[in-house]
């Protein structure tokens, strides 16, 4: 498999130094540019953003460098990502404080290629790294979806912020039906084969914002955040019809799916699961292929007519 | 301590720049004439700090301008406006004073060098593309789905900030050269299409990362296709 060129962003005002920067750079990594901050924040922040590092000038027009990786340390899903300044700059005070807000490196203008491509690279390699380390610590390896060190982590805080913020919180605990029949049958290739099909199904049929693990064996839990239970049953719905349009060696495929909200009482995450794995098990128990949710009398008032199978 | 004299630093270190540019050549060309296309406008506004006397205006105006000549090895220009930036860092309007005369002839020697390299090397204009069906007194013809697919390639690439060589997509190449005669599938002649100009002017966006602007210019260039072709 090749790997895709790690993605590197120039950030100057002046054209001509994007230009001279990115000659160094584009045959190992592939360019974006931006001209001003307030652009560079943009494309970063952008859903499809995949860059590695950013090369950042300090003085520019309106918002400076320095503002850029102060407003870009604020922002979770961009925080990660390596800031190199590039300017000409240097004098102790201003690299201490890039340093303070945190760059990672420092190059000088008029720029040497080679100190630019060594310092990139060397970043490169550490980012590279450290997202390895990051996948490995928070992804299922044959599922790609998150793992329950990471469920139990995230969903905790979802769910706290759920509980101040006022807004419903969903979870979704599924289970592979007579999924040991499959194995046993088939043997574990096709088992994987399986696990790896439904994830699929899960993973495209959740939003960003939502958290999808696997938790273990042939278990699968979606939390789903500002998401009520009439919402988290109509979701539950469609992913279960997807599976069982599912067929991994003409063999079908189905899911059962228990559901719990957040109660009104704020309750933790663990106590959610277990409601939510109550309600599995009634799936189970009930034929398989469907979704049942956990018992809402205490959790709902508003809407009395949805009650607990 | 005393500063060198200007002297000292050569007009134009074309060795240093060429080694920045790991000898392309025709890279040399092209920052050349970003910076000469740039430079008066910095100036100006340099020029204007000064004669206002605008303390963080003249640091700012000629932090701009040391960085582009400092990329370009333009280093008598660059030490020029190094000292021109402190000076006003530390507030020295005396100093100030005393550098602020030899903007204009410092300016004018390296763009002087500059120019007179690009007249030396001037490279005549190729065009060469694929998807060309014959040239034409009024533009080459080139297929209307394909003109439309390169435009909205572009708009992929400039909406996800990506740096592009527009010199490097042939039907712009074409396009900003010859003008084109867009065509159907069955080669019927759809729009004899004057967007030299519009082709220009988005190759000078990109190549300036303006590209919401050069966005702009590429959907109002689909437009008019899509308008045509119904």
């Amino acid at each position: 498999m090749t790997r895709k060129k790690p993605v590197v962003m120039i950030v100057d005002d002046i054209p001509l130094n994007i230009h001279v920067l990115a000659q160094c750079l584009s045959d190992r990594y592939e360019i974006r540019a931006a001209n001003s901050g307030k652009r560079c924040l943009e494309l970063l922040a952008a859903k499809s953003s995949d860059v590695d590092l950013v090369l950042l000038d300090v003085i520019m027009p309106e918002m400076d460098g320095y503002e850029v990786l102060r407003q870009l340390k604020c922002n979770k899903d961009i925080a990660n990502i390596p800031v190199i300044y590039v300017t000409d700059k240097h004098e102790e005070t201003d690299e201490e404080k890039g340093f303070a807000l945190g760059a990672v490196d420092y190059i000088t203008k008029p720029i040497r290629s080679a100190i630019v491509q060594a310092r990139v690279a060397t970043h490169i390699t550490l980012k590279r790294q450290r997202d390895s380390l990051v996948q490995m610590a928070t992804r299922d390896q044959l599922s790609g979806l998150y793992n329950r060190h990471y469920l139990f982590e995230a969903a905790e805080q979802a769910v706290a912020a759920a509980c101040r913020h006022g807004r419903a919180i969903s979870v979704l605990m599924c289970d592979i039906d007579k999924f040991k029949d499959i194995n046993d049958q088939y043997g574990h290739g096709v088992g994987d084969r399986v696990i790896q099909a439904v994830a699929d199904v899960l993973q495209v049929s959740c939003r960003r914002e939502d958290i999808v693990a696997r938790c273990g064996g042939e278990e699968f839990v979606v939390v789903l955040t500002r998401c009520d239970i009439p919402l988290a049953r109509k979701k539950a719905e469609s992913i279960r019809l997807a599976v069982q349009a599912l067929t991994v060696l003409d063999r079908p495929v189905t899911l059962s799916i228990g559901i719990a909200m957040m109660s009104l009482a704020c309750e933790h995450f663990e106590e959610l699961m277990q409601r939510a794995d109550l309600a599995l098990y009634d799936a189970k128990n009930g034929g398989r292929n469907r979704v049942i949710c956990a018992d809402m009398t205490a959790e709902l008032p508003p809407e009395p007519q949805a009650q607990a199978r | 301590m005393q500063d060198e004299p200007f002297d000292s630093f050569p007009v134009w270190d074309q060795a240093s720049l060429m080694k920045r540019l790991m000898g392309k050549a025709a890279l040399k060309e092209k920052l050349i004439k970003l910076y000469l296309q740039d430079y008066p406008n910095r100036e100006a506004q340099l020029a204007a700090a000064l004669a206002e006397g605008e303390l963080e205006s003249i640091a700012h105006t000629s932090h701009a301008l040391k960085g582009m000549s400092g990329n370009i090895s333009g280093m008598r220009l660059y030490a020029l406006t190094a000292r021109i930036e402190a000076a006003a860092r530390v507030e020295d309007s005396a100093k100030i004073g005393e550098l602020a005369p030899f903007l204009s002839e410092f300016g004018q020697q390296l763009t002087q060098q500059l120019e007179a390299d690009l007249d030396g090397q001037a490279v005549p204009e190729t065009s060469s593309d694929s998807a060309t069906a014959g040239a034409s007194p009024t533009g080459t013809r080139v297929s209307a789905t394909s003109f439309r697919d390169t435009l909205s390639q572009l708009q992929g690439r400039l909406e996800r900030g990506e740096f592009i060589d527009p010199h490097g997509i042939p039907l712009l190449t074409l396009c900003s050269q010859q003008g084109v005669t867009l065509v159907t599938d069955a080669g019927e002649t759809l729009l004899e299409a004057n967007l030299i100009q519009q082709t220009n002017e988005l190759c000078d966006l990109i190549e300036r990362f303006d590209f919401q602007p050069a966005l702009s210019v590429v959907v109002s260039m689909m437009q008019l296709v899509s308008g045509e072709s119904g």
